[in-house]
């Protein structure tokens, strides 16, 4: 690859990036230890009557799809020219994305991310937006549909990028070159 | 003699036979040399070696006490002119080294081999064994005959050349070693002559700095830091070389090397250290200006702690040179430079500036009071209270605090004391939670100034619990809470300060806590500050107050749901653990305490329903742990299980059990009614040691045959359950099946039974015997695998879970035998059956079932090599509803993928069977996803190929999966697939 466009970005340290589990959960808690191991009694009796069952009830409520989730799939993903994630570079926050979502299955879905790039000239924005794509539609429903833009007045030549990053045609066209499915997959090779 | 002689020339034989003739005088030395005459001049260089080894060996043999003075000198002129040979130079100097080690030499004979060495020996035309033998040669004078190397100044100045002659070129590592031990040795012990200063630096310089990679088969074994080491430590002793050793190694920091400054740096730290303050105040300048860079400009922690010691070594040394005006410049030069900085906080070089004055301060407290007291006069002098400038006050008096002089009470710090408390406690006080950092620096502050000997009083310390506490109680900032908790903790760990703890930390903390767990917020809450009392409950006292405070609080949450009460025993089993691994940890007088208390309450709500919290599982599982902890760890054994059988089988109170414990006007007998409150016997006995003898009036068969008719009373599972873990501990304590032939005759009848009821007894008796790996437990294990495919089927299989699933009270620990092999010898014996017995059935799901129970608790060692012939059960245990089922195929089949191939030969009947797994409940769909992710890393390629896109697309609908982690798993799953055979 030629010269990095961005050789020196500012790098967000890992521990400082949004997670679900915020504040005193994230401790290091002795008694958070007890409250995951609740091994199975042996018993005969107890399997018959527990046998089938879920867990506890509350266990039973649904969680949606929200931003956070949506954040944990994306930032995962590495800068096509540094060996750091999204996330780490803030070309993806997680007061970027929006998820509008009734959570009603047989209803269409939307998500918004907007994204930062490094800089304001950066060319690689369109292959960061891509890359950003194809990992959310392999990761979600079908029914969802994506927004992906640059940030209002973070590049120079915003809305030639944003058009080709939500043109159909030429995002199915991006996804059928070889090597750049080869760049992308490199690019997702990160995600955990 | 001389045939003895022939033999040796004609076989290079032995020459004891030769050194036993001179040493019982029937022969002599001089006819030795005089037989070998001819050899020794003998065209053959070969021949000559043999000659020369001859008299060498014959040496090496004789008592070091058998030459005299006279016969001495004969021979090592005999070995010096010997040394003119070239060829033969390896045999003389082992001739030398024997004639060495003889009583009688002279130091004439010594400076006659020195000499002969410095005329005649060319390390550079011998291999590196020879060049060995030289240094060992050296290194033995030096040991054994120093007075004769030191005796002139021609004898110093000829050893000081002959070593330079031997170690000149030397580049083998074994003999470097050597080299610089012998060199270490001149510059301690001799006066090197000015001419000769340069060349013998020189011959040690040259090695610096030492970039040794050892090879891979170096039979030696010696590592750089040992030459590293051995260098440093000759330069060190070079006090000579001062002149040109400091300009040297200044000029060595210009590397771009790391490894090469450290230790350069080292080896200028060793130098100051040992050269002594005359060269240092000679030298200190250079060095001050050489340096100094690596901390106010350099990137690397580690070379700056290194340059700190070295500006560090440089004031002790002047400290002890008679003339102060040395040291009073030095610390001037240290002032100017850094004194500016740390006036202005905000300067960017200001932290390492501070960390140089704090560095040096720490040479003693004369000097501290000349650069500390300046310094911190003029950062506490600050006003701006600017969140930046402000952090960086922190920054620099966490310096201060850390380096501390250890085991001083009068450093500057102290004076300034009230100053910087001050300076913290604002810092931590009146700044907004969002400044973490700065929060974070107060509180390390703080953390450092109780690691001070004697630096804080009573108030202070108490001061400070107070603010952590309250950081503890208020702050939401992940990082700070942290750093709170572990100040805290440190705080109670050291000695003297667990009555602030308890008086203040404890109420505090216990007052926070929600009266209530009826929400999410309200249990991590609970969790967290429960949490913080756990971990700063670290000594014996603090734990006994716990206890206390803990059982009271259960009083004020019955209302609650078991999560509350469950949590506060777990805090007090926590603290309970974490003093268990500590030494010497003796729980005798939480008895008292703990005990009556405990019992109480589980025997109150046992009988009257009410609170009907208290009898739940999880508190009476909590309660249990905690008596079980405390009984292993009491030294009262025996008194414990005497009043544990009268009152739980007699109703007798005692000193342990006072009659308060005692439910009012009941009639006490766990053996009359299966009752709830049995978990307290099961708990206490479970630890108790298998020598202790079991009271007299319970034979050990009795007692087990009414435990187990009790039992037959209640279907309830919690309460069966601790009746029968009673069962299974008497058995494996208390009896032999050898010696108690009622016991089996019992439990045979029971499996004829064939009950639920009778068959779960049976299980947990045999389990207590099959931990021994008794073989009478095997046989009953074969009655089970007999009743498979019988009516009572699924049950036997279900057995097979309490045989081998893991119990927290069969434990080792806990006195319990525990034979390593018993697994494995079931595994064995029963795998190859059920095998077997599955071909014949119709109704498969009984043998499935039993082994997945079986494969659940048998290491996956075990498991893999016989993963071929189980492999169809495990494929069909995919298909039983039943989630354990489920889960323990899979578990099978993740235990042992990628260790072999046979998961390949599967993949047609195993893919679909884990597609539909993936659907059914959370923990199951997760368990199979990652089992369909793993086959994508494990199977090869063009096998798992052909399944990519229905995996993918099967798998689709997961997505919109109700459970996050559901659809994490299908995430990672789908993308291990999109992936697959993509070239990158």
């Amino acid at each position: 690859m030629s010269d990095p466009i961005n050789a020196n970005p500012e790098v967000i340290d890992v521990s400082a990036l949004p997670t679900r589990n915020k504040g005193q959960s994230q401790l290091d808690l002795p008694l958070g230890a007890f409250l995951d191991t609740h091994p199975t009694p042996l018993s005969l009796i107890q399997n018959e009557s527990a046998s089938g069952s879920d867990d506890d009830d509350d266990d039973d409520e649904p969680e949606p799809i929200d931003s956070q989730e949506i954040y944990d799939l994306i930032a995962t993903i590495s800068d096509p020219e540094h060996p750091l994630t999204l996330g780490q570079l803030a070309v993806v926050k997680l007061e970027d994305i929006w998820v509008h979502d009734t959570g009603d299955k047989n209803k269409m879905a939307e998500i918004v991310v907007k994204i930062t790039p490094t800089i304001t000239h950066c060319s690689l924005a369109t292959l960061i937006g891509l890359g950003i794509r194809v990992r959310l539609e392999r990761a979600l429903p079908p029914r969802f549909r994506f927004t992906i833009t640059v940030k209002e007045g973070t590049h120079q030549s915003e809305n030639q990028v944003n058009k080709q990053l939500n043109d159909k045609e030429r995002v199915a066209a991006a996804c059928e070159n070889e090597q750049l499915l080869g760049v992308i997959s490199g690019m997702l090779a990160t995600c955990q | 003699m001389d045939a003895l002689v022939n033999q040796y020339m004609a076989a290079t034989g032995n020459a004891a036979g030769i050194a036993d003739l001179i040493t019982t005088d029937q022969a002599k030395l001089v006819d030795l040399v005089q037989l070998l005459g001819e050899y020794l001049v003998d065209e053959s260089a070969k021949t000559r070696q043999t000659a020369i080894q001859c008299i060498s060996d014959v040496l090496k043999d004789l008592p070091t006490d058998k030459l005299t003075k006279q016969q001495l000198t004969v021979i090592c002129e005999f070995l010096s002119e010997r040394l003119a040979d070239e060829p033969v130079t390896g045999q003389v100097l082992d001739g030398m080294n024997a004639v060495v080690t003889m009583s009688a030499i002279s130091s004439l004979s010594v400076k006659k081999i020195v000499d002969s060495l410095v005329g005649y020996y060319l390390p550079s035309s011998h291999v590196q064994v020879v060049r060995y033998k030289a240094y060992v040669l050296l290194r033995y004078l030096t040991e054994n005959k120093s007075q004769s190397l030191k005796s002139t100044a021609s004898a110093q100045e000829g050893f000081i050349k002959c070593f330079l002659t031997c170690t000149n070129g030397e580049k083998d590592p074994r003999n470097l070693l050597e080299s610089f031990a012998i060199n270490e040795w001149i510059s301690n012990n001799l006066t090197v002559p000015e001419n000769d200063v340069e060349p013998q630096f020189d011959a040690t310089f040259c090695y610096f700095p030492i970039t040794f990679r050892p090879p891979k088969n170096d039979p030696y074994k010696i590592t750089a830091d040992q030459l590293k080491v051995a260098l440093r430590t000759a330069l060190a002793a070079g006090k000579q070389y001062s002149k040109l050793i400091f300009p040297a190694l200044l000029e060595k920091l210009t590397s771009s090397s790391l490894s090469v400054k450290g230790d350069t740096l080292d080896t200028i730290a060793a130098c100051i250290a040992n050269y002594g303050p005359e060269i240092t105040a000679e030298n200190w300048k250079d060095i001050w200006d050489g340096t100094k860079f690596e901390v106010l400009h350099g990137s690397e922690p580690e070379l700056a702690g290194k340059t700190l010691t070295v500006l560090k070594r440089l004031a002790e040394e002047l400290q002890k040179h008679g003339d102060q005006s040395q040291l009073d410049e030095y610390l001037t030069n240290v002032e100017t430079d850094c004194m500016d900085k740390l006036k202005d906080p905000t300067n960017r070089l200001s932290t390492q500036a501070a960390q140089i004055v704090a560095s040096v301060s720490l040479a003693g407290v004369d000097v501290a009071k000349k650069l500390t007291t300046p310094a911190l006069s003029a950062i506490l002098a600050v006003t701006d209270t600017q969140i930046p400038t402000l952090t960086s006050i922190c920054e620099i008096l966490l310096i201060f605090l850390k380096s501390s002089l250890p085991n001083v009470t009068s450093t500057p710090l102290f004076e300034f004391k009230d100053r910087v408390f001050d300076v913290l406690a604002k810092a931590l006080l009146s700044s907004p939670e969002s400044e973490s950092s700065l929060r974070i620096l107060a509180i390390k502050g703080f953390s450092a100034a109780v690691n001070i000997t004697e630096f804080l009083s009573q108030t202070d310390t108490e001061l400070i619990v107070r603010y952590l506490d309250d950081v503890i109680v208020n702050d939401t900032n992940t990082k700070t809470l942290q750093a709170a908790v572990d100040a805290l903790v440190l705080i109670a760990e050291k000695p003297g300060n667990a009555g602030i703890i308890q008086n203040i930390t404890f109420p505090a903390l216990l007052s926070e806590l929600p009266a209530s767990d009826s929400d999410k917020e309200a249990k991590t809450r609970i969790l967290f500050l429960l949490s913080v009392l756990a971990k700063v409950s670290t000594s014996k006292t603090l734990i006994e107050v716990l206890q206390v405070r803990i059982l009271s609080h259960m009083d004020t949450v019955t209302g609650s749901t078991a999560l509350y009460p469950t949590l506060l025993l777990q805090t007090l089993l926590s603290a309970l653990k974490e003093q268990e691994s500590k030494d010497n940890f003796d729980t005798t007088s939480y008895l008292k305490s703990t005990f009556p208390r405990l019992f109480k309450t589980a025997f109150d709500a046992s009988y009257s329903g009410s609170p009907a919290v208290m009898a739940t599982p999880q508190v009476t599982e909590a309660a249990g742990r905690i008596l079980t902890s405390i009984t292993r760890h009491c030294t009262v054994q025996d008194q414990v299980l005497t009043s544990l059988f009268s009152l739980f089988f007699n109703g007798t109170t005692s000193d342990i059990f006072p009659s308060a414990t005692l439910p009012e006007k009941q009639k006490f007998n766990v053996l009359d009614t299966p009752l709830p409150c049995m978990s307290l016997l099961t708990s206490c006995f479970a630890p108790l040691s298998r020598d202790l003898e079991l009271p007299k009036l319970h034979d050990p068969f009795v007692l087990l045959r009414s435990v187990i008719s009790t039992v037959s009373g209640t279907a309830d599972p919690a309460i069966r359950r601790h009746y029968l873990r009673f069962a299974g501990l008497l058995t494996n304590k208390w009896i032999n099946t050898a010696a108690s032939p009622q016991a089996v005759a019992f439990v045979t009848d029971l499996l004829e039974t064939a009950t639920l009821d009778a068959l779960e007894s049976a299980a947990w008796i045999i389990k207590g015997w099959l931990l021994k790996n008794d073989s009478t437990a095997f046989k009953f294990v074969d009655t089970l695998v007999g009743m498979l495919p019988g009516a009572n089927g699924l049950v036997a299989a279900k057995s097979f879970d309490i045989l081998l699933g893991d119990d927290e009270l069969f434990v080792k620990q806990n006195s319990v035998v525990i034979r390593q092999l018993y697994k494995q010898r079931l595994f064995v014996s029963v795998v190859p059956k059920l095998v077997q017995g599955y071909k014949d059935v119709d109704d498969k799901v009984p043998y499935v079932v039993a082994l997945s129970n079986i494969v659940n608790s048998v290491p996956s060692s075990i498991v893999s090599p016989a993963l071929e012939s189980i492999m169809s059960l495990v494929v069909d245990s995919l298909s039983v509803s039943e989630a354990r089922v489920k889960t323990a195929g899979i578990d099978t089949i993740l235990a042992t993928i990628g260790q072999t191939d046979i998961v390949a030969s599967y993949l047609d009947e195993l893919v679909p069977s884990l597609l539909d797994a993936a659907f059914s409940s959370p923990a199951v769909s997760i368990k199979a996803l990652q089992c369909l992710g793993a086959f994508a890393s494990t199977v090869d390629l063009p096998k798992i190929v052909p399944f990519k896109q229905r995996i993918i697309n099967s798998l689709t609908p997961l997505l919109d999966h109700k459970k996050r982690d559901v659809r994490r798993a299908c995430v990672d799953t789908r993308q291990a697939y999109f992936e697959l055979g993509i070239n990158k």
